[in-house]
C-alpha cells in the first residue's frame, strides 16, 4: 500500500495546532528534553508551520509543538542512503531523526506514536521501533528539498537496506510522505 | 547363477532414481512458491491508481466550495488540494511501483494529460480569486474533464491487479499441488526402500546361517583331521620307540665297526623320525589351540646351555661352529616356558643348520624391558642355499599352518608357539650373507632377595638348636609356604642315609641356595659347607654371607 492515502479514521479526528511557540514559551513547558532541544529550534518558529508534534498526556497549558522547515533543519541531521519502491535505485535521504524529534515533547508514558499525512492517511508505530531502526524524517531526497507536490516537505524514511526485514511490503506502509502531524498515543 | 540381491538391489536403483527425480520436482515446486510469494508480496499498486482520482475529486470540491464563496475554504486550501494532486502524478515515475503504475496508464495517457492541465492552470490556481467565477467554473471543467479517465484508470489497474492475483494463485496452486505429489511419491518411495531393506535384512540372515553352517562343518571336519594326526602320531611313536630300544640293544651285543655304523645310522634316522612325529603332534595341538604355556620360573644360562646341547649333533654332522653369548643384563631368572622357548629356538636353529647350511651359528640370549631375546645370528656360504631368502621362514601364513613343506615344519612351529607366547620372530639382515633371527617373547624378571634360611633337621632338638642359632644372628627363618628363591642356605641336622635322599630335591626346590650340613659330618654328602653342633655364632654367620666357594672353605 502507498504510504499516503485518503480518509481514514485519521481524518475523523480533526488536529488541533498549538500554534507557533516563541522559544521562551517553549522553554516555560519545563520538559528537560523540549528545553534541550528548544534551544536548537531557532528563532523562525512563527514561519510557516510544518510539523506539530503532540502528546496528550503532558500535564500543563501546552501539548503540542509546532514546527516551521527551519526548525527541522536546526536539529542534528542523518544521511541515509537506500532504495525502496517509489524511487529509482538508491536514493540518498537527508533529515533529523525521528526519535529525536519525538524526544522532544517527552514521552511521558507513550509507546506508539500515530504520523498523519496531508491526505489523512496515517500510521501508528512502535517508539522501540523507531529507536531500533532510526527512520529519519527527510526533508531532502538527492540533495533537493522535498516539496508538497513531490512527498514533501516531509517523508519518514527507514534504512531499508541496512535490514532484511524492512524488505517486507508492511514497511512500506511506513514510508509516510505529506506527513504534518506527530501524535503520542 | 543368480547375482545374491539383484531383485532389491533394483528396487534400490529404481528407489535412488526416484529419489532424485523427486528432489528435481521438489525444488522446482519451491521455486514457484518462492516466485508467487514475491509476487503477492508487491506493493499492491491499486490504492495508488486510485489515489488520482480521489485527489482530483478533492481538488475540484475545494475549488468548487472556494468559487462559491465558502469562508471556510481559503485560497490556501485549495492550492494545497492542488498541490498534493500534483504529487499524485509523481507516483507514475520512479521505483517499481511509478513502472507498474505507468505500464497500466500507457494507452489511457491520464498522467500525460493530468500533468499538462496542471502545468496549464498553475498560475491560475496561485491567483485565483472568489469573484472571477466564471473563470473559476471554466477552471473546474477542465478537470472534470479529466476525471471519467481517472476513473478508468483506476478500474484497469483494479482489474489488472486482480488478474496479476489470479495468476500468482494460480501458480501457488500449482506448486501446492506439485507439493502434494512430491511429499506422496516420497511415501512410496519411502515404502519400498522399506521393502528393500526387509529382503536385503531377511536375505543376509540366510546367508549369514549358510556361512555359519559351512563354517561348522569346516571346523569339525577340521578337527577330525586334527584328531587323526594326533591318534596317528600317537600310534607311530609307540613302535618307533620300539625300534630305537630294540636297536640299543643290538648295539650292546658286540658288533663290528661297521656293523655299529649302520645301526648308529639307523638309530638316528629312528630319532628323527620319533622327532618329526612329536612336530606332528605339536602341529596338531596348535591348530585345535589346546596347547598351554607355562610360566614358571626358568634359569636363563641353562636354557642356552640346553639349546645348544640340543643343537650339537647336527651342528657337528654339518661342521657348524656353535657360539653361546649371554649379555651382560641377562639375569639368572625369568618367567617363561623353559621347555617351549627351548622347542622355538631349536626348530630355527636346526632349520638354519641343516637346511641354510650355516657356517656358524652364534646364539646370544638378552633380556630387556621384561623381554626375553634369543637371538640366532647365522653365517651363511656363498655357496650353501644361495637361493635362500631368510624372509622363506615368514613365507607362510602364520596363523592358518597350511600348505607347507616337510622341512619348515619346525620354522612353523616355531612361529606358532612364539605367537602362542605373545612373542614375535625378528628378522634382521646383518649383511650379503650373516642374519639374525631375534625371537623375542614376554619374559617377566624374577627378582628375589635371599633373607631366608630353611632348617632341615631329622629331631626337634637339632630342628630347635638351629632355629636358636639363626634367631641369635637376626636371620629370618623360611617357612613353608615362602617363595622358594628366598632361601640363601639349607641348614642340614640329618642321617646320612636321610641326607643322601634329600640333597637333589632340596637343590631343585631351591635353585642356587648353599646346603650347609650340621653336626656329624658325612663324607659322601655333596655339600657347600658344613658347621657343627651347637653351631658356632660366628662361624655361621661368616659361613651364611660367605660366597659359595669361600662356604666350602670356612666349614668347620
Amino acid at each position: 500500500m502507498g504510504a499516503s492515502g485518503i480518509g481514514g479514521p485519521g481524518r475523523a479526528k480533526d488536529m488541533t495546532l498549538a500554534g507557533t511557540l516563541s522559544r521562551r514559551r517553549m522553554l516555560k513547558t519545563g520538559s528537560a528534553s523540549l528545553g534541550a532541544s528548544a534551544l536548537t529550534l531557532g528563532p523562525a518558529l512563527a514561519a510557516k508551520p510544518v510539523l506539530t508534534l503532540s502528546n496528550p498526556r503532558l500535564f500543563g497549558p501546552t501539548t503540542s509543538l509546532t514546527f516551521d522547515r527551519s526548525a527541522l533543519e536546526d536539529m542534528p541531521h542523518r544521511v541515509l542512503s537506500t532504495r525502496n519502491d517509489f524511487v529509482e535505485g538508491v536514493a540518498t535521504f537527508r533529515g533529523p531523526l525521528a526519535y529525536d524529534v519525538i524526544d522532544l515533547i517527552g514521552r511521558a508514558g507513550s509507546h506508539r506514536v500515530r504520523m498523519s499525512a496531508l491526505n489523512g492517511y496515517y500510521v501508528e508505530i512502535d517508539i522501540d521501533e523507531i529507536r531500533k531502526y532510526q527512520p529519519i524524517l527527510a526533508l531532502e531526497m538527492n540533495g533537493s528539498r522535498l516539496t508538497r507536490r513531490d512527498k514533501g516537505p516531509i517523508w519518514l524514511m527507514y534504512p531499508m537496506d541496512d535490514h532484511d526485514e524492512l524488505q517486507d511490503p508492511s514497511y512500506n506502509s511506513r514510508l509516510i510522505w505529506q506527513m504534518f502531524m506527530i501524535e503520542l498515543l | 547363477m543368480r547375482r545374491p540381491f539383484a531383485i532389491s538391489r533394483a528396487l534400490l536403483l529404481v528407489a535412488m532414481v526416484g529419489l532424485v527425480g523427486l528432489a528435481a520436482l521438489g525444488f522446482r515446486a519451491q521455486e514457484r512458491d518462492v516466485k508467487g510469494y514475491q509476487e503477492a508480496s508487491q506493493e499492491s499498486i491499486h490504492w495508488s491508481a486510485a489515489q488520482v482520482e480521489v485527489e482530483l475529486a478533492r481538488f475540484i470540491s475545494a475549488l468548487s466550495s472556494f468559487s462559491m464563496g465558502d469562508a471556510e475554504v481559503t485560497q490556501e486550501h485549495v492550492t494545497e488540494r492542488f498541490d498534493i494532486l500534483w504529487s499524485r502524478t509523481g507516483l507514475f515515475r520512479g521505483g517499481s511501483v511509478g513502472e507498474r503504475l505507468a505500464a497500466y496508464d500507457e494507452d489511457l495517457g491520464v498522467i500525460p494529460i493530468l500533468l499538462a492541465r496542471l502545468q496549464a492552470h498553475e498560475e491560475a490556481v496561485l491567483k485565483l480569486d472568489r469573484r472571477n467565477f466564471a473563470a473559476n467554473m471554466e477552471l473546474i471543467r477542465d478537470f472534470i474533464d479529466i476525471q471519467e479517465r481517472a476513473r478508468r484508470l483506476s478500474v484497469k489497474v483494479l482489474s489488472g491487479e486482480e488478474m496479476r492475483f489470479g495468476v500468482v494463485r494460480d501458480r501457488l496452486r500449482e506448486a501446492g499441488g506439485l507439493n502434494i505429489f512430491v511429499s506422496a511419491a516420497a511415501i512410496v518411495l519411502a515404502t519400498v526402500l522399506v521393502i528393500v531393506m526387509l529382503i536385503e535384512t531377511r536375505q543376509y540372515e540366510r546367508s549369514m546361517d549358510e556361512i555359519a553352517e559351512l563354517a561348522d562343518k569346516a571346523n569339525a571336519a577340521n578337527k577330525a583331521k586334527s584328531r587323526f594326526l594326533t591318534m596317528m602320531s600317537h600310534e607311530l611313536r609307540t613302535p618307533m620307540n620300539g625300534v630305537l630300544g630294540s636297536i640299543a640293544l643290538v648295539k650292546q651285543s658286540g658288533l663290528s665297526t661297521n656293523q655299529n655304523r649302520l645301526l648308529d645310522q639307523a638309530e638316528r634316522s629312528a630319532s628323527e623320525m620319533t622327532g618329526l612325529l612329536s612336530d606332528i603332534l605339536d602341529f596338531s595341538d596348535l591348530q585345535t589351540e589346546r596347547l598351554e604355556i607355562d610360566h614358571t620360573t626358568i634359569d636363563t644360562r641353562a636354557l642356552g646351555e640346553s639349546i645348544v646341547a640340543q643343537l650339537e649333533p647336527s651342528a657337528r654332522r654339518r661342521a657348524t661352529m656353535l657360539h653361546l653369548v649371554y649379555s651382560s643384563d641377562l639375569p639368572q631368572w625369568v618367567v617363561g616356558d623353559f621347555a617351549r622357548i627351548r622347542q622355538v629356538a631349536t626348530h630355527l636353529s636346526l632349520y638354519l643348520i641343516e637346511i641354510v647350511n650355516a657356517q656358524s651359528l652364534t646364539l646370544a640370549m638378552s633380556h630387556q624391558d621384561e623381554r626375553l631375546t634369543c637371538s640366532i645370528r647365522v653365517q651363511v656360504g656363498s655357496s650353501e642355499g644361495p637361493g635362500w631368502q631368510p624372509e622363506a621362514i615368514f613365507g607362510r601364513d602364520a596363523e592358518a599352518y597350511g600348505d607347507f613343506a616337510s622341512d619348515s615344519v619346525g620354522p612353523t612351529i616355531a612361529r606358532g608357539l612364539v605367537a602362542l607366547m605373545g612373542g614375535e620372530i625378528v628378522l634382521d639382515r646383518i649383511g650379503q650373507t650373516e642374519v639374525a633371527l631375534n625371537v623375542v617373547v614376554p619374559s617377566e624378571q624374577v627378582i628375589t632377595e635371599r633373607d631366608s634360611v630353611r632348617v632341615v633337621a631329622s629331631s626337634a632338638t637339632g630342628e630347635m638348636v638351629l632355629r636358636a642359632a639363626l634367631g641369635n644372628l637376626g636371620i629370618r627363618v623360611w617357612q613353608r609356604g615362602d617363595d622358594p628363591l628366598r632361601v640363601m642356605a639349607v641348614l642340614i641336622e640329618a642321617s646320612a642315609k636321610q641326607l643322601d635322599e634329600s640333597l637333589s630335591e632340596l637343590r631343585a626346590e631351591h635353585i642356587g641356595a648353599r646346603l650347609i650340613g650340621s653336626g656329624v659330618r658325612y663324607g659322601s654328602a655333596d655339600l657347600d659347607g658344613h658347621i657343627s653342633m651347637p653351631p658356632d655364632p660366628v662361624a655361621l654367620g661368616a659361613l651364611l654371607s660367605a660366597q659359595p666357594e669361600e662356604a666350602a672353605r670356612a666349614s668347620t
